[in-house]
């Protein structure tokens, strides 16, 4: 009898300790899909983020049945405060739920906030137990909040756009946990990338912005993003911007680039467009003969020949496809040069260059790495480029 | 009250007291007389019929001998075949040189023996004079035709299954395995119900320590009844309290010819039409006879298959509920608004949810189990399909539970063993508890305390999760894959069988092939 009351007892205090009330019902969370930081005035900071709204959620049919196909409407709310857990904890006034980062897919910095320095946006993220850390981190010109507020045409949540055009592969990505490494290395950058927002264009107006995401209107309101070229950061502050080209270039360099488009202008009027099917790299630090550290990549580039713009190029000849693959190497040579130009002219390591010296020349590592910022600039960076144009589709030549 | 009444009253009490005394008065005479010996005294032999006279089915048969020599016969007439009766007995008997006609006899050498023989459907034949009472083979007991198996179907292979006589089972064994060491043990259980037991098993093949534990523990049963091999099932567990099964309870006599092969032992009992099956692991159970009568990729790949169900079963509504209640960042976010819609206007938090239809779920199962076959597949349709839509509609609970739930009951038939079935079913009750107040660290912890529990079960000595723990890893070809019947296969080695290879190595099959052309067509 006594064994037995103090099991019942045992389990009542495992109840009681578990924590059981901890559980949240589904219907309680306030779902964040993206968030926005931007600086505000006087030092604090402003917190938006865009929330799944719970009467979007509701079926035609009510009780829960089924699950409708359409994207769940979100709504953005906003609120500031001195420090960007009083900004939280202000905005978890204005909601009736709990404030759920466990999906948010999409964190936008405004440059304010991205001069002034991430550290405070990524501590956060790193200590709340929900984030995933595989949440991409972009960062915008403008007010970051603005991107939230855009209303592409094509979809309806913006922050479910604006992930969709992250994945794509061309874009250098930024996930959270990679932007915390950089931080606890002040050597090292890291490129996040930058999403601009469109503007209405005029109603008699051309064609408008690029990434397949302008839309026309006539009202102020921003109408859409793109995702332009990134930011360059070190030490958790952005130092520069890099276009659209120079980030294809740092990704040669990165041993990241997976998937592009390129034109090449061949002899004779021949304009062709070569997709990038696949590449391996090879990023390494040597030494020269001399003995000068130097950073070495090798690109072994896989292409297909998707279109004939102009011309008539003799794709059955092996040497033409040679040719080709040379041209190819060149321009991703010159795409690799102006990333790596602008990497030295600001002295922000971007592109990872103090990580594989301290991986393969620890010693040249440890004498240098104290004033790596001055030195990264002046070593020697090989680059060694292989384009191999394999396939030129079903159809050799147009009659 | 009428003093009439009271007079009646009064009579009442005292005829229920004296038919107590009757029955205690009969009751002291069996004690007494169970262990005496025959004798040719008259008075005793009166007394055999005084002990059989509770029967109200209980006839006698006078054979008038030579002078005044009369043998009597003694039996039970809803159990004796009459044509034996006439034929082999009456007529026979009655014959100058009387030889009885029937399959068998024995002497019985005290009261006991020749009560339970007649009350086993034996005739009692007390010749005059000898003293000596000879139990003679007549009996027609209701039986049945061996039939399909109910449990264990198989879509290939033999159709067969036990009945509830002990004799039509030995025979469906012995037809299977024609070797002059198949042994049957003979025991008998129950104070009241004297059921014959057989103790099956291999001589020279089945380690004799595991024999002598099996007996040891059959005569150890102490019981009145024993109705069902269920009966001594437990009284024969290693770890009574245990809620795996530790002695396998199968209704085909192939599956039982296949683990006294292996050097296990068998159990029959008279009236059950299941025989037990030990030592066994828990991969027995999640072997289904169709494995062995499928080719062997489809045999292993249903084994895995089964084993990934067994998972299912125990697990897959706990982790819904560990996720949906503590861990929702787990969820891929397009399934996370999905299940947010269908939470919307349901009152109940996941755990209530599931634990309502999983309740509902064993209801209907043992509703439809009562009921006969007709009724219980309406019951079926009417409790699967409506009632499952009505508890949605009326939102009580959401498709993604009901769903759970009946993926959940799915897996759990493709168990093949009844006994781990329920087990299963059981564990999952605790898998949901731990999930709701812990999350998934409670889910972990208490799988890991049933692999604790399991580490350390054993069946007659045998280790429970063996070949896995403790490894065994030629073993391990008949755990998880079925090897094909070629393969050299050695017995399961932790059983110690007596001699350890089932099949020679050398024998995969191969075309003919002539010198130099080996596997061609040698033709020219």
């Amino acid at each position: 009898m006594k064994t037995g009351f103090r099991l019942v007892a045992a389990l009542c205090a495992g109840l009681i300790l578990a924590g059981c009330w901890d559980g949240i019902v589904l219907t309680g969370l306030e779902l964040v899909t993206a968030a926005a930081f931007d600086a505000a005035p006087a030092g604090a900071m402003r917190v938006t983020l865009s929330i799944v709204l719970p009467a979007s959620l509701q079926s035609p049919t009510g009780g829960g049945t089924g699950a409708s196909t359409n994207s769940p409407a979100t709504a953005t709310v906003s609120a500031e405060g001195g420090t960007l857990e009083e900004a939280v904890s202000a905005l978890a006034l204005q909601l009736p739920g709990h404030i759920f980062w466990g999906h948010t897919r999409v964190i936008l910095i405004g440059a304010g906030l991205a001069t002034r320095g991430i550290a405070p946006v990524v501590d956060f993220l790193m200590r709340s137990r929900a984030t995933r850390l595989s949440t991409d981190m972009v960062v915008t010109r403008g007010l970051a909040a603005s991107v939230l507020t855009a209303s592409p045409a094509y979809r309806t949540p913006g922050s479910d756009a604006l992930f969709d055009a992250l994945r794509r592969r061309f874009v250098a990505r930024a996930p959270v946990y990679e932007v915390a490494q950089s931080l606890v290395t002040p050597t090292s950058g890291i490129l996040i990338p930058e999403v601009e927002v469109s503007q209405p264009s005029p109603p008699a107006g051309g064609p408008s912005g690029g990434g397949g995401s302008g839309t026309t209107g006539s009202s102020t309101t921003p109408t859409g993003f793109a995702v332009a070229g990134a930011g360059a950061f070190q030490g958790g502050r952005l130092r520069d911007w890099l276009t659209q080209s120079q980030v294809r270039g740092a990704l040669w360099l990165l041993g990241r680039t997976l998937e592009s488009v390129v034109r090449l202008d061949a002899p004779n009027g021949v304009v062709v467009s070569v997709k990038l099917t696949g590449a391996r790299f090879n990023r390494d630090a040597i030494r020269l003969p001399g003995g000068e550290a130097a950073i070495q990549v090798q690109v072994d580039a896989q292409d297909a020949l998707t279109q004939v713009d102009a011309g008539s190029p003799p794709l059955g000849s092996a040497k033409y496809l040679l040719l080709l693959s040379h041209l190819l190497d060149t321009r991703i040579r010159q795409q690799a040069d102006a990333a790596l130009s602008l990497a030295r002219t600001d002295g922000v390591d971007f592109l990872g260059f103090g990580r594989l010296m301290a991986e393969y020349q620890p010693v040249f590592w440890q004498r240098v790495h104290t004033d790596w910022p001055a030195t990264f600039p002046e070593v020697p960076v090989v680059l060694q480029v292989r384009s191999h144009v394999r396939t030129t589709g079903n159809l050799v030549n147009l009659p | 009250m009428t003093s009439r009444q009271a007079l009646e009253q009064a009579v009442d009490i005292l005829l229920v007291d004296l038919q107590q005394m009757a029955a205690l008065e009969t009751s002291l005479l069996w004690l007494l007389c169970e262990n005496l010996p025959l004798s040719a005294s008259p008075a005793r032999l009166d007394l055999l019929r005084t002990l059989l006279e509770p029967n109200s089915d209980l006839g006698e048969l006078r054979l008038p001998r030579t002078g005044a020599e009369v043998w009597r016969a003694y039996y039970l007439e809803s159990m004796t075949d009459a044509q034996t009766l006439n034929e082999g007995l009456v007529a026979a008997l009655s014959a100058e040189r009387p030889v009885a006609a029937v399959a068998s006899t024995r002497p019985a050498a005290t009261y006991g023996q020749a009560v339970r023989g007649v009350l086993d459907g034996q005739v009692a034949l007390l010749t005059h004079g000898s003293g000596g009472v000879l139990l003679l083979e007549a009996r027609d007991m209701p039986k049945r035709k061996p039939t399909h198996p109910v449990l264990e179907t198989v879509v290939r292979g033999p159709h067969e299954a036990f009945v509830e006589d002990l004799t039509t089972n030995v025979s469906l064994l012995r037809r299977r395995l024609k070797d002059p060491r198949l042994t049957f043990e003979a025991h008998t259980v129950g104070r009241l119900t004297q059921t014959d037991v057989r103790l099956c098993y291999i001589q020279g093949l089945t380690n004799t320590r595991v024999v002598a534990e099996a007996r040891r523990r059959l005569r150890a049963v102490s019981t009145d009844m024993v109705l069902d091999s269920a009966y001594i099932e437990e009284s024969l567990m290693d770890d009574p309290y245990s809620i795996f099964p530790q002695l396998d309870f199968t209704e085909r006599p192939d599956i039982v010819t296949a683990g006294l092969c292996e050097g296990r032992f068998a159990i029959l009992v008279d009236g059950s039409n299941a025989a037990l099956v030990a030592p066994v692991t828990f991969w027995s159970f999640m072997q289904a006879a169709d494995d062995y009568y499928q080719f062997f990729y489809a045999g292993t790949f249903l084994r895995l298959l089964r084993l990934a169900f067994a998972l299912i079963a125990l697990l897959m509504p706990a982790f819904y509920i560990a996720v949906t209640t503590f861990h929702q960042q787990m969820i891929p976010t397009a399934l996370l608004l999905t299940l947010m819609r269908a939470h919307v206007g349901v009152p109940l938090p996941a755990v209530v949810e599931a634990f309502i239809m999983e309740i509902s779920l064993e209801i209907l199962r043992e509703a439809a189990l009562h009921l006969p076959d007709k009724l219980g597949t309406g019951l079926s349709v009417v409790g699967g399909l409506i009632i499952g839509q009505a508890v949605v509609a009326a939102g009580l609970v959401t498709w993604p539970v009901v769903a759970i739930v009946a993926i959940t009951a799915i897996a759990n038939f493709a168990i093949p063993r009844w006994g781990l079935a329920l087990a299963v079913r059981l564990l999952r009750f605790s898998e949901m508890v731990a999930a709701a107040v812990f999350g998934l660290p409670g889910m972990l912890v208490a799988t890991a305390m049933i692999m604790i529990h399991m580490v350390s079960l054993r069946s007659f000595g045998l280790p429970y999760l063996s070949p896995l723990a403790p490894m065994d890893i030629p073993g391990l070809g008949d755990a998880f894959v079925r090897s094909p019947h070629w393969s050299p296969r050695p017995r399961p080695r932790l059983l110690e069988p007596l001699w350890r290879m089932r099949t020679r190595p050398g024998h995969r099959p191969q075309p003919p092939a002539a010198s130099g052309t080996r596997g061609r067509d040698p033709s020219p």
